[in-house]
């Protein structure tokens, strides 16, 4: 029995953990008393929360009330009592985190079981970036969407999103080319730039992607410690000449704006080996003028006024932005004159996806309620585009005004004695406008002032205010311009500042034209620019810091050896001492 | 009776021989296999003739192991005093002084590293430091902050179990305090030396959290060649990823045999963790 015991229990565990490995991914599955939905997304990129778990129905009727120290809607939960509620079915959702799109694809290859020659995933729904998307598609590991299934996302997302994913193509092993369209609907989107404290940083300069090989700014900025990122930036240093002149032909109106992001796209994709060897070149000499290379320390750093400049995501960029501002620092951000990376990160389904479930989490994530809440959440730029994301835009950005009133309604305050209605800039008519307009093309204002819930309690006059307008209508619009329903509507945000949160949300056009999505690259090109990475973050090898660490490290071992000949020196003149020793270690031994 | 006991011990041995075999010896074994096949599972030492014939894979390799010796030079030489203190004050004092320098041990060591941080840009403010150009010795201090307290406490139990009486002898045949030093209490704490060698050799090695935290991410340490080899998401990057692990465990093994050789005494038991 006593051998038969032990064994029996280590049986046991051995079994119950082998099978919970083998099995507890499938538990849920198989019961009848829930249907599980498979998540698998980025950290931090949908609207959590651990105190605002709000039920569909109390949500639609706006019978809710938000924790005081969190303002944000648990989207997921949300989306399990929608299920639960409006869809009567029982829907428990797994939702969990990557860090690189590497390790996401990675998690899915090793999770992938091939039974009876269909393939499956341990995940419904994945949301990479677009490179890795176009990869997924490459290797036939994504189902095709059902456009039926997904009308939500067809109606509020930004057509220009659309048209981006259109053209977003790859050419698979079977010989077909497949659209990144039928696979992946677009989640959140950005662009790469310049995070920048003008109290240090020129303007000017850091309109140039030549800001951190500048000498004047040495040792204050970061880069990303990704190859993929920092070749956009090298690229964009070591042909600047010819980016340059590109882009002024474009101004000049030589090229349309279609050529001029093509040979943009083709400069930023080159990877032959001039390309990889001029890139590896000025990246080894980066390394001696930046503060270092960061993937999320940055963000911190900047707010925190550590470093001046940050090669970085829009999405981080505005969060670094709201962070700084709370310790009263205004950064600005800026997309380089030579052009820059626009990015995707869509929901696709992976070969083997509860698909009908998958595409109603797809289509409950695009509208344009659920759009506002992770955008505002994350950060990033949501796809979805519309009236009412454009208000989300104006309510976080717009420029709001007191303009007098006449008559008292129930739109009036009453301020300081004076009737008011409170107005956003870009609504008033023309003649008011131009009534607060000065001869110079700065306005005077009559700026809200609010309390905690956002009522008017005050005014404050500003004078010669300086407003920008940006014409959003390339993005805000969800219907083709060539289809009937396209009812030209402008979408133009009115706002006081400038290259901060708003422009790195919403790019005006003409920053967009100079964005160019990257292409997915081939393992050969992704090995070559792996090995170029490796020797530029490696850097300059001086011989002098060798010989001096080589030095150091010998006087170690010569201080070492020498220590070991005194001991050797020892036994050999006091060998009576060595029997001593064996002496009292035997009898310690009999203790 | 005996043999009955005898049985239900080596039976009490099956759970760590099956973690063994789990986690040990199978991952050594996907190791090997990987270092040595390509993305499509035939033979090749193409991963090995790769990482030799690229110049700054061997700097690499080199400013790895100059931090990893450096690193651990700098804690014998902090470590072996305060260890002897300790071990030569009363037991009350001594285990509070002791619990005092391995607290560290206890807090999260991400934690602690950017602590360090904090604390090195405190002192780049004050203007006493340069933490922007000094990446190199940033990531010598995290280290040697980081790993202390793993050489204190296996030189401190060395030096605690030393029998008092070995000294007195010493002293007796007429050695002063520094012949007894050099010649007793030195040689007889080599196995605990030689444990904490061990457990800061190969950690300070990879740990490129710490370099990626303090060095900037501008010191590229062995560890991090692996790393970056398991994110690049080629089909034959963990091929190349398995093969520089297996390189840096045969450098390391190498070391260890070197370091066990200073070790060898006759009539040697326990004392060290080796």
């Amino acid at each position: 029995m006593k051998k038969v015991l032990p064994i029996i229990v280590v049986a046991v565990m051995v079994l119950s953990i082998v099978g919970y490995c083998f099995l507890g991914s499938n538990i849920g599955k198989n019961s009848g008393d829930y249907e599980v939905l498979r998540i698998y997304n980025w950290e931090e990129y949908i609207s959590e929360s651990d105190t605002n778990k709000i039920e569909w129905n109390d949500y639609v009727s706006g019978e809710y009330t938000l924790s005081e120290d969190d303002e944000y809607i648990d989207v997921i939960y949300l989306f399990e009592s929608y299920c639960r509620q409006v869809l009567n079915r029982n829907v428990r959702v797994e939702y969990s985190t990557f860090g690189t799109n590497e390790n996401m694809y990675n998690e899915l290859n090793l999770s992938k079981k091939e039974v009876g020659g269909s393939v499956s995933y341990s995940y419904d729904l994945v949301c990479p970036s677009e490179y890795m998307l176009l990869k997924m598609i490459r290797e036939d590991m994504l189902e095709p969407l059902d456009r039926t299934k997904i009308t939500n996302y067809d109606q509020n997302s930004s057509e220009y999103i659309r048209d981006l994913f259109k053209n977003q193509q790859i050419s698979c092993e079977d010989g077909s080319t497949r659209s990144l369209y039928d696979y992946a609907t677009c989640y959140m989107w950005g662009t790469m730039g310049y995070v920048y404290n003008p109290e240090h940083v020129a303007e000017a300069d850091a309109n140039h992607w030549s800001l951190l090989w500048n000498d004047a700014y040495k040792g204050k900025g970061t880069i990303k410690d990704s190859v993929r990122d920092s070749y956009i930036l090298a690229i964009g240093y070591v042909y600047q000449e010819e980016l340059s002149a590109l882009k002024a032909k474009y101004d000049l109106g030589e090229l349309t704006r279609a050529e001029y992001n093509a040979q943009l796209t083709a400069i930023y994709n080159r990877t032959d080996k001039e390309s990889i060897e001029r890139v590896g070149k000025v990246l080894t000499e980066l390394k001696d003028k930046i503060y270092g290379y960061e993937v999320d320390s940055g963000k911190k750093d900047m707010a925190q006024g550590k470093i001046s400049i940050n090669f970085a995501w829009s999405g981080d960029a505005v969060y670094t932005m709201d962070v700084a501002e709370e310790e009263g620092t205004y950064l600005s951000y800026a997309i380089p004159e030579e052009g820059s990376n626009i990015f995707f990160d869509g929901w696709a389904m992976p070969k083997g996806a509860n698909k009908e479930l998958a595409q109603i989490f797809i289509n409950f994530i695009s509208t344009p309620e659920s759009g506002c809440m992770n955008m505002n959440y994350i950060g990033y730029t949501s796809s979805l585009a519309g009236d009412a994301m454009f208000e989300n835009a104006v309510d976080w950005y717009g420029t709001y005004v007191l303009v007098k009133a006449d008559t008292e309604d129930e739109d009036t305050v009453l301020v300081d004695g004076e009737l008011y209605y409170e107005e956003y800039f870009g609504d008033l008519d023309q003649t008011t406008r131009q009534s607060m307009l000065n001869a110079d093309g700065t306005y005077n204002l009559i700026y809200p002032v609010y309390d905690d819930e956002y009522n008017v309690i005050g005014k404050e006059e500003s004078e010669n205010v300086t407003l920008y307008q940006t014409d959003l209508s390339y993005f805000f619009n969800t219907v083709a311009t060539d289809s009937p329903d396209y009812d030209n509507k402008a979408y133009i945000l009115w706002t006081d500042q400038i290259d901060r949160q708003a422009t790195t949300q919403y790019p005006s056009e003409d920053m967009i034209a100079r964005c160019t999505v990257m292409k997915c690259f081939s393992d050969d090109e992704i090995r070559e620019l792996n090995d170029m990475w490796e020797t530029a973050k490696v850097g300059n090898v001086s011989l002098v810091t060798i010989l001096i660490v080589l030095g150091i490290i010998i006087v170690l071992i010569v201080v070492a050896i020498v220590l070991i000949k005194l001991y050797q020196k020892d036994l050999i003149k006091f060998s009576f001492g060595h029997k001593n020793l064996k002496f009292i270690s035997s009898s310690e031994d009999k203790k | 009776m005996g043999k009955a006991l005898k049985f239900s011990r080596k039976n009490l041995g099956i759970p760590y021989f099956l973690f063994l075999c789990l986690f040990v010896i199978f991952p050594l074994l996907l190791i090997v296999v990987y270092a040595f096949t390509d993305g499509n599972g035939s033979l090749t030492f193409a991963n090995f003739i790769d990482f030799f014939t690229k110049g700054s894979n061997i700097y690499v390799l080199f400013i790895s192991f100059a931090l990893a010796i450096l690193t651990t030079a700098i804690c014998l030489v902090i470590a072996y005093p305060v260890s002897y203190i300790l071990a030569r004050t009363n037991m009350k004092a001594g285990s509070v002084y002791l619990l005092l320098f391995i607290l560290p041990m206890w807090i999260n060591f991400v934690l602690r590293t950017a602590a360090m941080k904090e604390l090195l840009f405190a002192l780049d403010k004050l203007g006493v430091y340069n933490i922007t150009d000094w990446y190199f010795a940033n990531t010598v201090i995290g280290m040697v902050y980081d790993y202390l307290p793993f050489t204190i406490l296996p030189i401190y139990t060395v030096l605690i179990k030393l029998d008092k009486n070995v000294l007195e002898a010493s002293s007796d045949l007429g050695a002063n305090k520094v012949q007894t030093f050099l010649r007793t209490t030195l040689p007889l704490s080599l196995p605990g030396i030689v444990s904490a060698i061990t457990m800061v050799l190969l950690p300070t090695t990879t740990s490129y959290v710490i370099s990626d935290t303090l060095g900037n991410s501008k010191v590229t340490i062995i560890g991090k060649l692996i790393e970056n080899q398991f994110n690049i998401g080629t089909a034959d990057s963990w091929h190349t990823g398995s093969a520089i692990s297996l390189i840096l465990l045969c450098f390391i093994f190498g070391t260890m045999l070197l370091t066990g050789k200073f070790n060898e005494r006759p009539n040697q038991r326990g004392g060290g963790l080796w």
